[in-house]
């Protein structure tokens, strides 16, 4: 059985148009608060160590994904890291062509869990998965506490 | 076992303010298709008709047209114009924007209503708005009929009937 | 009927606040960890989590589920979001009774957060598109137009004043002074809610519960697990969800078929045949004040268009013959949607386990029912408890 009716000709389909009117402020949390105002105020990465099973996780957490105990330590690791991958992108978010590719990467740091997704600027031949890479800042009074805090990650 | 102590304890409205906050606005835009039933519906109501759908196997006439009946599960037989006119079955006398924001005391109140369509099965409702009336005087199983726009304003949409008022 | 018997063995819950530093997952985590630490688990006890949040356009993370996970403790597991709309809270742990009645697993941890506080200028804007786009959306209702219009018609039917509605917000926001939870506790009066502004004539604005930010969660195990960790028991007896149309205009709005329809399931398989006189502690959904007495009525409490008159009479207060909201509900403790619901329950598992504190009703209540309600006017979700 199916409808009685069909429309073939899509020129006679209308649609009605609207939005969903929102916008979003997400607050950092207790861990991300911690993350971005160590940044901001000493230049450094900080992880969360968990003092029951030693595992340590970026960005930090208030509580251990393996075994769920609540964080009590964050620990600073500095700002270098490894290149685990990396992509060229041509287009952007809205679909809009660069001008020349933006190369983003995943940074990872020695015996931490997670890495940080960033924007690299290295010369495309020295490009190298496992090329040790560190961030790049930007000056401490234009910093508010964001991911853009870090202008990119470059070859160290 | 005792739950006496709870976490968290929230930020105040200046806490809230001052606190490092990440802020995204997205662009959440949409067009619905109307799809066979509603086209209909809406394209009498540029005709200046309130359609409704028929079940045969229930008997109800039902509003808005809909393709199938859902009691009954089955595709539906045709649709019929009912009349523009109808009952009052619950209203209200809004003072506020969705957003919480207040109207001001001299813009006129919302006043929606469920109205019970005359013509249609007992209970068949649909969502409008009242007008030309005093709120203070709506009253549930209030007459109330449609109020058009010209024809030549009319797009097909449930906004072609601007309100309905007392009759 | 072929189920086995699932125990509730732990439960933990957040502040209810107006806005959360703590992210999603944070909130999330302190509340499965209390769960599980009241319980005297550990995570890796946890076979399957289910987790209950309401749209994704409140947190305003897409996904929510997924991005709530590792708060939830759900990393590597057999993780599910489950949705009903307002009816979540409640259906969580039905879900999670699923895993267990049916033998899926032994350990289910349920898991309710909501972050409403991201989203601005308001959180009804996410509710927008709840009306049909093409015959309502035009119109441009708001989600209190439909709550007005149901109070309004629950009114008239019964002949109920205003007067006879506020009272349970009287009661409900007083009920929580007592809870640690707690946002909008107070010691208002009947004058103070009909003296507040009004928003859409019926609903004043101290009829209405607040937007929030909480997390809620819940251990559930079968019999032989339950016997190991606790003396104190509190069993699954009955569940019953049921949905109905989203034609919510053709519908009776004085009366929720679809909550008793629910309730109906949640008792036959609870052996409940008289509920009035069987269930002696009920939290029903109460979003709105109105509606505590819409849900008392559904649920077979009382008879129809009665709940006003047991409230006027004190019937429904901690002390009375049926406490209702013993914890103080939406209306007191706040409404983070499904983590709402979840406190619900966690209310009557306390409440047969004599460890409500300063809320326990007394007359040593054995059995209790929570229940869950939402969208446009759609959906009942009910379970009944048995120590």
């Amino acid at each position: 059985m199916s409808f009685k009716d069909s429309i073939h000709l899509n020129t006679k389909l209308g649609y009605f148009e609207g939005e969903i009117p929102v916008n979003y402020q997400y607050t950092l949390g207790v861990a991300g608060n911690i993350f971005f105002k160590t940044l901001m105020e000493k230049d450094e990465f900080i992880a969360s160590e968990c003092s029951e099973c030693g595992t340590k996780t970026i960005y930090p957490l208030i509580y251990c994904e393996e075994c769920f105990a609540p964080i009590e330590k964050y620990v600073p690791i500095g700002l270098v890291g490894e290149l685990y991958s990396y992509t060229h992108c041509y287009y952007d978010y809205q679909g809009i062509r660069h001008e020349k590719p933006h190369v983003l990467g995943l940074v990872r740091f020695k015996g931490v869990q997670g890495g940080i997704v960033h924007r690299i600027e290295v010369k495309p031949e020295e490009l190298k998965i496992g090329m040790k890479v560190g961030a790049k800042l930007k000056p401490k009074n234009e910093r508010n506490g964001g991911i853009d805090d870090i202008i990119h990650f470059e070859k160290v | 076992m005792k739950i006496e102590k709870v976490p968290m304890k929230g930020l105040t409205s200046e806490e809230y303010e001052k606190a490092l906050k990440i802020s995204w606005k997205p662009k959440l835009q949409y067009a619905w298709d109307n799809g066979i039933a509603i086209g209909k519906y809406l394209q009498g109501l540029k005709e200046g008709k309130l359609l409704a759908s028929c079940c045969n196997r229930c008997g109800r006439i039902m509003l808005p047209v809909r393709s199938f009946c859902e009691l009954c599960w089955r595709p539906t037989d045709g649709e019929i114009a009912v009349n523009d006119t109808g009952v009052v079955n619950t209203f209200a006398i809004c003072h506020v924007n969705w957003d919480a924001s207040r109207l001001k005391p001299d813009e006129p109140r919302h006043i929606p209503a469920v109205i019970e369509i005359d013509g249609a099965s007992k209970g068949q409702g649909i969502m409008h708005v009242l007008g030309n009336v005093d709120p203070a005087k709506v009253k549930i199983g209030m007459k109330v009929k449609a109020v058009w726009k010209p024809v030549a304003e009319r797009v097909g949409s449930i906004d072609d009937i601007r309100f309905f008022e007392p009759y | 009927m072929g189920y086995r018997k699932v125990a509730i063995v732990g439960a933990g819950i957040t502040k209810f606040v107006r806005r959360a530093e703590e992210t999603g997952p944070e909130m999330a985590y302190l509340a499965s960890k209390m769960a599980l630490d009241q319980a005297g688990l550990k995570l890796k006890d946890v076979e399957m989590i289910t987790l209950g949040t309401a749209p994704d356009a409140f947190d305003g993370v897409h996904m929510k589920g997924e991005y709530l996970l590792s708060g939830a403790g759900g990393n590597g597991k057999q993780y599910i979001r489950n949705f009903v709309g307002g009816g979540t809270g409640v259906f969580a742990p039905i879900h999670g009774w699923m895993h267990v009645a049916s033998g899926a697993c032994d350990v289910c941890l349920v898991v309710c957060s909501e972050k409403m506080s991201s989203c601005h200028p308001h959180p009804q804007g996410a509710f927008l598109t709840i009306f049909d786009h093409t015959t309502e959306q035009p119109l441009k209702p708001t989600l209190i137009w439909i709550f007005a219009l149901e109070m309004r018609r629950y009114m008239e039917t019964y002949g109920l004043t205003k007067a006879d509605i506020a009272r349970v917000a009287v009661k409900n926001k007083n009920n929580a002074l007592d809870h640690p939870s707690s946002q909008v506790a107070d010691t208002v009066t009947l004058e103070d809610v009909l003296n507040s502004e009004v928003l859409a004539e019926p609903v004043h604005r101290l009829d209405i519960s607040p937007a929030s930010d909480g997390a809620a969660a819940m251990v559930l195990v079968s019999e032989h697990v339950a016997k190991r960790l606790t003396d104190k028991p509190v069993w699954i007896d009955g569940v019953g969800w049921n949905l109905d149309t989203a034609y919510w205009a053709t519908k009776d709005l004085y009366y929720p078929r679809y909550v008793e329809k629910a309730a109906r399931m949640a008792y036959e398989m609870a052996g409940i045949t008289e509920p009035h006189k069987q269930i002696q502690v009920a939290e029903p959904y109460d979003p709105f004040d109105y509606k505590e007495l819409h849900h008392l009525e559904g649920l077979l409490l009382c008879e129809r268009g009665d709940a006003a008159r047991l409230t006027a009479e004190g019937y429904t207060a901690r002390t009375g013959n049926l406490p209702v909201c013993p914890s103080g509900g939406a209306l007191g403790v706040g409404n983070p949607i499904a983590a709402t619901g979840l406190m619900k329950v966690i209310e009557i598992f306390l409440q047969l386990r004599e460890e409500a504190g300063k809320r326990q009703v007394p007359g040593k209540p054995r059995v209790g029912l929570a229940q869950a309600w939402g969208d446009l006017m759609q959906v009942g979700t009910v379970i009944v408890l048995r120590r």
